[in-house]
């Protein structure tokens, strides 16, 4: 009962859930724990970002249009954590539709960062990583489109993994941006994180962009061109790290560049080899996500119109149903449906959206360039840690600034991992591993390594 | 270049008056980052834009070709309604019932 005890000291203060059920952790086995006679994953409890989908929760993404959506069937990962005799808790906070980088765009209210009642926790996945960070779960599943794991999970000093694009399905994910959208774990330990993703990972027939490289049913992952992949590390290896020359040019927290100086002298210490790569793109990363990621918002966003999804409305002619209709959008999904329609607007469609996803081509290239000399990139999670509540909700540039190194992993479909490496002024920083394709393994096993040597990922707030 | 009201109306989205005025100063400084794209060179879109540029020449050529059979066709049509015009003044029907 430990982690509901968790649940009834902290929930009241940071409101991470906007479901729970009090009892999934309660004496009875759940029926999918007897089912499969407890199973690898049995009595974890685990919390779900409310953008996927539970046949026993109401899945809302966070906003009025979706206020009392309840699905009839389980999202794929969902089916198969409870298959593994997982106990769903509970439904967690998050940016609308997945859409922010604060939790504060949540129609149901921010969830606040636990080392920090003032400051955000990040998003959009803040809900799943503060129920990480306080206990109140072992594990807890969210999602990353540009950030949205790792970003969160180094604002609240735990471990967040993105995977390659295609390794988890994605169906019964509330879709936001479909070429970027991935299903991310957040954890306190690489080992934990190592085997949720043996769980969940695979192929679904249900969505198409499920890959057939599933380390459980083929052995190791196979790579790119159909060969293994060496599968993780049997400890005491050399690794090659890639510093990005760019990353090194831009502007960092004094204190983010000092915590990433330090984290990079243990590394060594365990083996690490580092090697300066360049990868030219990196600094248009963001504005090439921004065109391509809200082009497919405003294209995803379509369907909630009253009709398909969403509130009905009461107006008399369809164009007045629609606008009444979407009405209960909040601020950053409309601000993003617009950026969308402008971009893919006849006359502005060739200079953005095209010129971006021919960019976006050239920046995949240059990463998978950079990874034929390193086994992983090296590079921080965020340019700063927690910034305060409301200090960033007006200014989008600001707010999006925060995505600053994440977004260039989704763009390109790479593997990456977010891990706590130390505290700034009692806030929790994290820094990143970037991956080639399903090497995920590889880089929770360096990760690994490093918490046997430190105790960042084992602080918990006060 | 980004007008607001425009943009919202394709969008099936009813702004008010307030959420237009701040949106609008909003995607000043959004749309400057975004621009920075411009300045960048893609290899990929240059031979993508010869494509483009190619069939566009294609397409045109076709249409002048389609436009030019369709004014033979019309020629051709209004020449035969003046030939049917003709054959029903001089068409006598045969007075069988008279």
């Amino acid at each position: 009962m430990e982690y509901l005890d968790n649940y009834n000291k902290w929930e009241e203060k940071v409101h991470a859930f906007i479901s729970y059920n009090k009892e999934a952790e309660g004496e009875e086995p759940l029926e999918a724990s007897l089912a499969t006679g407890g199973g690898e994953l049995a009595d974890w409890p685990i919390a779900i970002k409310d953008v996927l989908l539970t046949k026993d929760f109401k899945t809302t993404a966070a906003s009025k249009i979706l206020e009392n959506f309840e699905p009839t069937e389980d999202a794929t990962v969902v089916e198969k954590l409870r298959a593994a005799g997982a106990r769903i808790i509970g439904k967690t906070n998050c940016d609308e539709f997945a859409m922010g980088s604060s939790t504060e765009f949540s129609a149901f209210g921010p969830t606040k960062n636990p080392y920090d009642l003032e400051r955000v926790p990040g998003g959009s996945s803040g809900g799943s990583a503060v129920s990480v960070a306080t206990g109140m779960a072992r594990v807890a599943i969210g999602t990353d489109t540009g950030g949205s794991v790792r970003q969160p999970a180094s604002f609240c000093g735990v471990l967040g993994l993105k995977p390659t694009y295609g390794r988890i399905s994605r169906y019964g994910l509330i879709a936001m941006a479909s070429s970027l959208d991935t299903v991310g774990i957040f954890s306190r330990t690489a080992s934990d994180a190592k085997k949720v993703l043996e769980i969940v990972s695979g192929p679904d027939p249900l969505d198409a962009t499920s890959v057939n490289r599933h380390s459980r049913e083929n052995g190791n992952p196979l790579d790119i061109n159909g060969s293994r992949v060496r599968h993780g590390m049997t400890g005491g290896e050399s690794f090659k790290l890639g510093l990005v020359k760019e990353v090194a040019e831009m502007e960092l927290e004094p204190e983010v560049k000092k915590v990433f100086e330090q984290t990079k002298k243990t590394l060594a210490e365990l083996g690490a080899d580092f090697v300066e790569i360049s990868i030219p793109l990196l600094p248009l990363s963001l504005p090439l996500y921004y065109i391509i990621m809200s082009a497919e918002v405003s294209s995803n966003m379509a369907r909630y119109d009253g009709l398909r999804f969403g509130t009905k409305a009461k107006a008399k002619n369809l164009a007045d149903y629609y606008k009444e209709a979407r009405a209960n959008f909040g601020a950053e999904v409309k601000r993003r449906i617009l950026l969308g329609t402008f971009v893919l607007s006849h006359g502005y469609h060739e200079a953005y959206y095209e010129k971006a996803t021919a960019l976006r081509a050239d920046l995949t290239q240059q990463v998978e360039t950079a990874l034929e000399h390193c086994d992983a990139l090296f590079l921080p999670t965020t340019p700063t840690t927690a910034f305060k509540i409301g200090e960033k909700i007006d200014d989008p540039v600001s707010m999006y600034l925060s995505d600053l190194f994440t977004v260039f992993a989704n763009l390109s479909g790479h593997p990456a991992v977010s891990f706590p490496a130390g505290f700034i002024n009692n806030l929790p920083i994290g820094l990143q591993l970037v991956g080639k394709n399903f090497s995920e393994e590889k880089l929770l096993d360096i990760i690994s390594s490093f918490e046997k040597n430190t105790d960042f990922n084992k602080k918990e707030p006060a | 270049m980004f007008d607001i009201k425009k943009i919202a109306e394709l969008s099936n989205l009813e702004l008010s008056s307030k959420e237009a005025a701040s949106f609008a100063a909003q995607f000043e400084s959004i749309l400057k980052m975004v621009d920075k794209i411009k300045e960048a060179k893609s290899e990929k879109r240059d031979k993508r834009s010869e494509i483009r540029e190619a069939r566009n020449e294609k397409r045109e050529a076709r249409s002048e070709e389609r436009e030019a059979r369709g004014e033979d066709l019309r020629q051709d049509v209004s020449r035969i309604h003046k030939s049917v015009d003709k054959l029903k003044k001089d068409y006598q029907s045969p007075a069988v019932f008279s």
